[in-house]
């Protein structure tokens, strides 16, 4: 915490090649160790612009700063790791050397790399299959593994690009979790892109709201509920509201609580 | 955090099957291949015994047999010319086909150019070179072996090609976003994702080279004293020996059979831990 790290877009623009506008006018901020999430409908450009944090993606115009850097470069790059869809681990290794690759990318030595991938796969709850090959391995552990992966750095910033887009109900439940409390744990940012309105309310601090043609940051809300949150916070009358903001920002109206007084947008 | 759950286990559980199930299998599936094959054998001999053509015309099963006690120690030799014709065959294709498929992918203009040329290259077919490759080379092991290889050397390079350039964009982005160099990218990723399409074009290359050989025995082996199988090809058939044409013919599906299931076992080696392609009993 009271770490200086901070993004920072302001007036972004993104065109692809083809003349499509992704982003139009985006303005953001995440706060050092903040939990924020970007929702929104596909074609929104939230998984452009988290990509464009990443160095991914050029912007068109306007400014990004990732931890005070221009994204892509090695030191914003030094600071984050980045999630997903898809585990995309390497088939041919096990978990272990799975975990321990971007150590190895680095330079690390094999040994220290291991021990390290050996402790992160202990924050997962995977020590036990750490020989294991991916495909022995179900689509929960393999985003297990995934985040792992993306630990071991010890990034201070984690950009995640629905990372839970492919599990069940329940798994989903489990790993957002399991995501907060390593949250907590390591006091990384966290960026979280998701088409989930639910998961986003239970996971986050702040939602972004993008609504597309051209994407947009339609509104701010903030998640007044301080962590960890548990299976109640799911039952109750803030989280119904906050879902319900949500959805009236993605269906084209204001983010009118059912309650004005008791949520501020 | 630390709890793992309880909901998730492996989907495939890769004990091994027991040795009844499996030798259950092995009749399951060798069974039928072989009962066939003797109803095959056993009509041909009917055929034989009930129209008596003549040997020289259509030889039956026990002509072949006879054969194969006759000739023996000729078609063992001959084999022996081909397997090792083969062998030689096969490695260079593997190193030219590695080589031409790296050089290819690994400049984007030199890919777009000359990538189509390889398949026009592979519908022309081989019995055109063999009289030029006879000129440059004379008659004899070189000339043999560079048509098989031509005709081996293009599923390597077409599967190599496409497995080098089908790396999944989102784990290069992954490279490159922990600053892999280029060497990295290439060892650590490009070239394993490859390997099982390398194996694929091996697999076809190591039945291709031995017809390959044949081939060229046949065409150089008219002017020669001994050789290969290709040559006992000639030989036989210009003394109208058809039951050792049979059995030189029963030799080359032989080495053919052989030279796959070799690459198939290598192949199965690297791969069985990873790939689905390798035949591994978690698969069924």
């Amino acid at each position: 915490m009271g770490s200086p790290f901070t993004i920072a877009v302001k007036d972004v623009c993104k065109r692809f090649p083809d003349g499509t506008l992704a982003l139009e006018g985006v303005n953001a901020e995440v706060r050092a160790a903040e939990f924020v999430s970007l929702v929104g409908p596909s074609g929104c450009g939230k998984s452009t612009l988290l990509r464009i944090l990443a160095g991914l993606e050029p912007i068109s115009s306007g400014q990004v700063t990732v931890g005070g850097f221009a994204p892509g470069t090695p030191q914003a790059r030094a600071e984050m790791a980045f999630v997903f869809q898809e585990p995309t681990l390497l088939p041919w290794r096990t978990v272990l050397h799975n975990v321990a690759l971007p150590l190895e990318l680095r330079g690390v030595g094999s040994q220290e790399r291991l021990a390290r991938a050996q402790e992160v796969l202990g924050l997962v709850g995977l020590s036990a299959r750490a020989g294991a090959f991916p495909r022995a391995l179900s689509g929960g552990m393999k985003m297990r593994v995934s985040i792992a992966r993306a630990l071991i750095t010890q990034p201070k910033i984690l950009l995640m690009d629905e990372p839970f887009g492919a599990l069940d109900e329940l798994t989903r439940q489990r790993l957002g979790d399991e995501l907060l409390s390593i949250k907590q744990a390591t006091g990384a940012t966290v960026v979280f892109v998701t088409h989930n309105m639910f998961e986003a309310v239970y996971l986050s601090q702040r939602i972004l709201v993008m609504t597309p043609h051209p994407g947009r940051v339609a509104e701010v809300l903030e998640v007044p509920v301080a962590y960890p949150r548990t299976p109640e916070f799911r039952a109750s009358e803030t989280y119904g509201k906050l879902v319900y903001q949500v959805l009236s920002v993605l269906e084209g109206g204001p983010a009118v609580p059912p309650k004005p007084d008791e949520v501020q947008a | 955090m630390t709890q793992s759950s309880p909901m998730e286990t492996p989907p495939t559980g890769n004990q091994a099957l027991s040795k009844a199930s499996r030798l259950a299998r092995w009749g399951r599936e060798a069974l039928p291949v072989v009962l066939a094959f003797l109803v095959f054998v056993g009509l041909w001999q009917l055929g034989i015994v009930i129209f008596k053509p003549k040997p020289f015309i259509v030889p039956g099963p026990v002509d072949v047999g006879q054969a194969f006690l006759e000739h023996g120690a000729s078609l063992w030799e001959s084999t022996l010319i081909t397997l090792r014709a083969t062998a030689i065959a096969f490695v260079l294709s593997a190193l030219i086909g590695a080589a031409v498929s790296f050089l290819l992918t690994s400049v984007p203009i030199l890919y777009r150019a000359v990538f189509p040329f390889t398949v026009v290259f592979q519908s022309v077919p081989v019995i055109v070179f063999v009289p030029l490759l006879l000129t440059w080379f004379g008659i004899g092991l070189p000339s043999i072996i560079a048509v098989a290889v031509i005709i081996s050397v293009f599923p390597i390079i077409a599967n190599t090609a496409i497995g080098l350039r089908s790396t999944e964009a989102s784990l290069k982005q992954l490279f490159q976003l922990y600053g892999a160099s280029s060497w990295q990218t290439l060892f650590k990723l490009r070239l394993p994702a490859a390997l099982p399409y390398f194996f694929t074009g091996l697999r076809i290359a190591a039945g291709a080279a031995v017809i390959g050989v044949v081939v060229g025995e046949y065409m150089a082996g008219m002017a020669s004293t001994r050789g290969g199988l290709g040559f006992l090809v000639v030989e036989s058939a210009s003394r109208l020996q058809m039951a050792k044409l049979a059995a030189t013919g029963v030799c080359a599906a032989a080495l053919g059979i052989g030279f796959f299931l070799l690459v198939g076992y290598v192949s199965n080696l690297f791969l069985r831990s990873w790939h689905e392609s390798a035949r591994g009993d978690q698969e069924r």
